[in-house]
């Protein structure tokens, strides 16, 4: 009798754990990477009376925001302020970045110049920062809310229009006529990125507007892994199989470098290439007259350096005119190569 | 009880166990079956019901943009009807609008009467091009505002000034606008909302249940790469039916083992814009999950006292039916077992040794005792007849009171001489048993309490119960014809 009963009692245990575990049982693994920042370091000599202005970046080891920093700590150096930098080793940390910005007001700082590694989440941070009194400058990244002061960055919509433009441009210089039947690709970087996708956004925008009816993109992205070589090869493998395409478009740094890789490896003369930012791979082919490529090129420069300038401003209550300042992009190909705007760029990249 | 009534109790208890494992299969049977049916409704209910809450969020947002717009255009008629001179008198009438972010005029030769910052935008964003299309009214592709930094749309209307000549007011809005209409509590987890442009693929996100990539914009063939072949195809198919112009796009796909319900609707005022919602059937599936989970609860509950109740009145059925065999088997009085215990049991004790002792015993002038001292005295002297006898017969003897001064008992026999050292001893313990008023009693020798007793071995003296009786009977009966207050054995008959 006894066995009997303890046989219910088992399955009717079950039964109860069963029922229960569709969800009430269930934890969500956190996709979140742990913390690491950096000590607050100083860019340029550090003397008394003078403004502390306080950088917080997304990635430190980044050369994006080491040529950020090599701006700010310009601008410190001609419009007198201390400078001081630090940041975080991913770009999804902004619990990182929250406890720098609380330590640059725990430090006294004047104004904080702040890339946000989320537009919603350091919301807060800012909001503290101001009610102490600080200017908050955003750069790269602007945030879903009013808090900050002003924000300079690259509108990726427009940079991704100078991009189809540009291609565009050099299929006609190219010879393709709008009577021919054309096909373009893409290779995309991070599909999580707002930048790929923004500059994809405004590629397809700008084409869709103004391309010939007869030329179009590929609906098979690439998609970029972040490997140079295994990217490289993709790209080979997808021109060998896509015979018809005329032309190549890199949403980003990496994906550019692959395609620029692969057109020089197979000395591709006859396809139009343009990319996004400056790297030796992508120079190779823009100061070559046998190749048809460009490359958009932010500048991140001006964007430091007219933070810094921004917040200084801020310092001295007085307000920029605008809360949105949109760096842009220039266009490096053969032609402007040489130019003295895209050479003075170039030289801070 | 008889070994036919232990089989047919036995016979009964196994069918009662058949009988409720069976029940129990059954209804294990018809839980999983009610799981299986209810998970099957629930994704029948969730996918119906995701298509209808897609269809009436895009239509909300589909009026609240109507709805803005006929603000602009009903601003626009008012302007046409009162027939101003000059575009700069419009300007200077909108501009003090508060109800926007920014208002402005365009007129014919499409100069722009707006702020230096709205000018700028207007070349930025090459947003002339929106107003010098369009038959009377459109909407702008959203962008960022350079003055408050925030995503925002405008609205074109045509207008006619001085003499017929045609301009546009334009109306910025903040696109946050849009989003809150979009946004909601109930399934503010679950429920995607993109406006998307046709042509290019190009979405922008209204609502998500990330609100950090809220405003931002993504590419419609960047994220069918994610897709299978079939997920492409269908996908293709869907920005066709767009691009074909077609007013309202319901969809079910299943994406990364979710199933998804979407919605897409034209936007009027926004040529090759269409609104799409999408939700995954899982968003409504977590409450009726919730409320499915509530109910298999309770019958496992339910089940788990029906279980513990059986169990219970099981147990102390048993222990009723203990208690009643209990007493229907002894004797009151001397807690000896009684006449129908020795009926049942009497076969089953003898034959359980090799040789056995039946002895009938009864206390000499039993009936003169209990008339002369009283019943309670007779009753005394059963009980301690009774208690001395077992402990002189030892543990293994079966002791039986048959009714009055009767007893029986079963022992196992050893010797001959063993038992008359028991019988012996009886007797001498007997002798010496102290009545109440035995010292008033006139005759002392009366009041010794004797007793007499009959053996009969089995087997052998007889094999069968009923033979064995008749002996011990007899071997009884002799000796009362002797004078009593002793023993005979049958077989010294």
């Amino acid at each position: 009798m006894k066995r009997l009963f303890s046989f219910f009692l088992i399955i009717i245990l079950s039964l109860s754990l069963t029922a229960c575990t569709t969800d009430s049982l269930f934890v969500a693994e956190s996709t979140e990477r742990e913390s690491v920042i950096t000590e607050f370091s100083a860019l340029s000599e550090i003397k008394e009376g003078q403004s502390n202005i306080y950088l917080i970046v997304k990635v430190v080891s980044s050369s994006y925001w080491q040529s950020i920093a090599k701006a700010v700590k310009a601008a410190g150096i001609s419009e007198g302020c201390n400078v001081f930098w630090a940041g975080t080793d991913n770009d999804s940390d902004w619990k990182g970045q929250k406890v720098l910005v609380e330590e640059a007001i725990e430090k006294g700082a004047d104004a904080i110049i702040l890339a946000p590694n989320d537009s919603v989440k350091l919301g807060e941070s800012i909001k503290k920062a101001k009610e102490n009194g600080i200017p908050v400058v955003l750069v790269d990244t602007i945030v879903n809310n009013d808090s900050f002061d002003v924000c300079f960055m690259t509108e990726n919509i427009l940079a991704g229009k100078s991009a189809a433009e540009e291609m565009i441009i050099q299929l006609e210089n190219s010879g393709h006529t709008s009577d021919e039947d054309l096909v373009i690709s893409i290779m995309a970087g991070n599909s999580s990125s707002q930048t790929v996708n923004e500059r994809l956004a405004g590629f397809y925008q700008y084409w869709m507007k103004n391309a010939p009816e007869k030329w179009h993109i590929s609906d098979n992205l690439m998609s970029a892994e972040g490997d140079i070589a295994v990217d490289a090869r993709t790209v080979e493998v997808f021109l060998e199989t896509n015979k018809n395409i005329v032309g190549v478009f890199g949403t980003n740094n990496g994906p550019t470098q692959a395609i620029a890789k692969t057109i020089a490896d197979n000395e591709r003369r006859d396809l139009v290439v343009v990319g996004f930012d400056f790297s030796d791979d992508i120079k190779k082919l823009v100061v070559s007259e046998d190749y048809t490529a460009s490359t958009i090129v932010q500048r991140q420069f001006d964007m430091g350096y007219r933070a810094v300038v921004a917040a200084k401003e801020l310092i001295a209550d007085s307000k920029p005119a605008l809360k949105y300042y949109d760096t842009g992009v220039i266009v490096v190909n053969y032609d402007t190569y040489q130019d003295e705007d895209v050479q003075n760029v170039l030289a801070n990249y | 009880m008889r070994k036919q009534d232990r089989l047919f109790i036995s016979k009964d208890r196994r069918t009662l166990y058949i009988t409720v494992v069976a029940c129990f299969c059954i209804f294990l049977l018809s839980f999983s079956v009610l799981i299986l049916s209810f998970n099957s409704l629930m994704e029948k209910h969730d996918q119906r019901l995701s298509g209808e809450i897609c269809n009436l969020v895009s239509e909300k947002i589909n009026t609240s943009i109507t709805i803005s717009n006929d603000t602009v255009l009903g601003i626009a008629s008012t302007i046409s009807d009162a027939n101003y001179s000059t575009p700069q008198e419009i300007y200077n009438l909108v501009k003090q609008n508060k109800q926007f972010v920014s208002m402005g005029v365009v007129d014919a030769d499409l100069n722009i009467y707006g702020t230096e910052s709205e000018k700028d935008e207007f070349e930025k964003w090459d947003l002339l091009e929106n107003a010098r299309d369009i038959d009377y009214f459109t909407l702008s592709v959203p962008y960022r505002n350079a003055v408050n930094g925030h995503l925002v749309i405008t609205r074109f209307a045509k207008v006619t000034y001085g003499n017929s000549e045609t301009g546009w007011i334009f109306a910025t809005s903040l696109f946050n606008n849009l989003q809150k209409i979009a946004s909601t509590d109930v399934f503010s987890r679950g429920l995607e909302i993109w406006l998307m442009d046709s042509e290019s693929a190009n979405m922008i996100v209204c609502n998500n249940v990330d609100e950090s990539v809220n405003g931002t914009w993504t590419n419609g063939f960047f994220t069918m790469q994610s897709l299978e072949n079939a997920g492409r195809k269908s996908f293709i198919k869907w920005i066709e039916s767009m691009r074909s112009g077609e007013e309202m796009i319901g969809n079910q796909y299943d994406f990364e083992g979710e199933h998804y319900a979407s919605f897409s609707s034209k936007i009027d005022s926004m040529p090759g814009w269409y609104v799409v919602v999408r939700i995954p059937s899982s968003v409504l599936s977590d409450t009726m999950t919730s409320f499915r989970n509530y109910v298999l609860n309770f019958l496992v509950v339910l089940l788990t006292i029906v279980v513990l109740l059986i169990f219970v009145i099981l147990k102390i059925s048993k222990k009723e039916k203990e208690q009643l065999e209990d007493i229907s088997n002894h004797d009151p009085l001397t807690s000896l077992f009684n006449r129908r215990a020795f009926e049942e049991m009497a076969i089953k004790y003898i034959s359980g040794w090799e040789k056995s002792v039946l002895i009938f015993f009864d206390v000499d002038y039993f009936k003169n005792i209990n008339d002369s001292l009283g019943h309670d005295a007779g009753d005394i002297l059963l009980e301690k007849f009774a208690s001395i006898m077992q402990m002189s017969l030892g543990d293994d003897a079966k002791l039986f009171r048959l009714g009055g001064d009767e007893f029986v008992a079963i022992v196992k026999l050893t010797s001959i001489e063993d038992i008359d050292e028991r019988l012996e001893n009886a007797k001498k313990e007997i002798n010496s048993i102290v009545l109440p008023n035995f010292k008033q009693s006139s005759e002392a020798t009366e009041n010794t309490v004797t007793f007499s007793a009959g053996l009969a071995v089995y087997p052998d003296d007889a094999e069968d119960i009923g033979t064995l009786k008749r002996c011990a009977d007899t071997a009884l009966y002799i000796i009362k014809e002797r004078g009593r207050n002793g023993y005979c054995w049958y077989h010294s008959l």
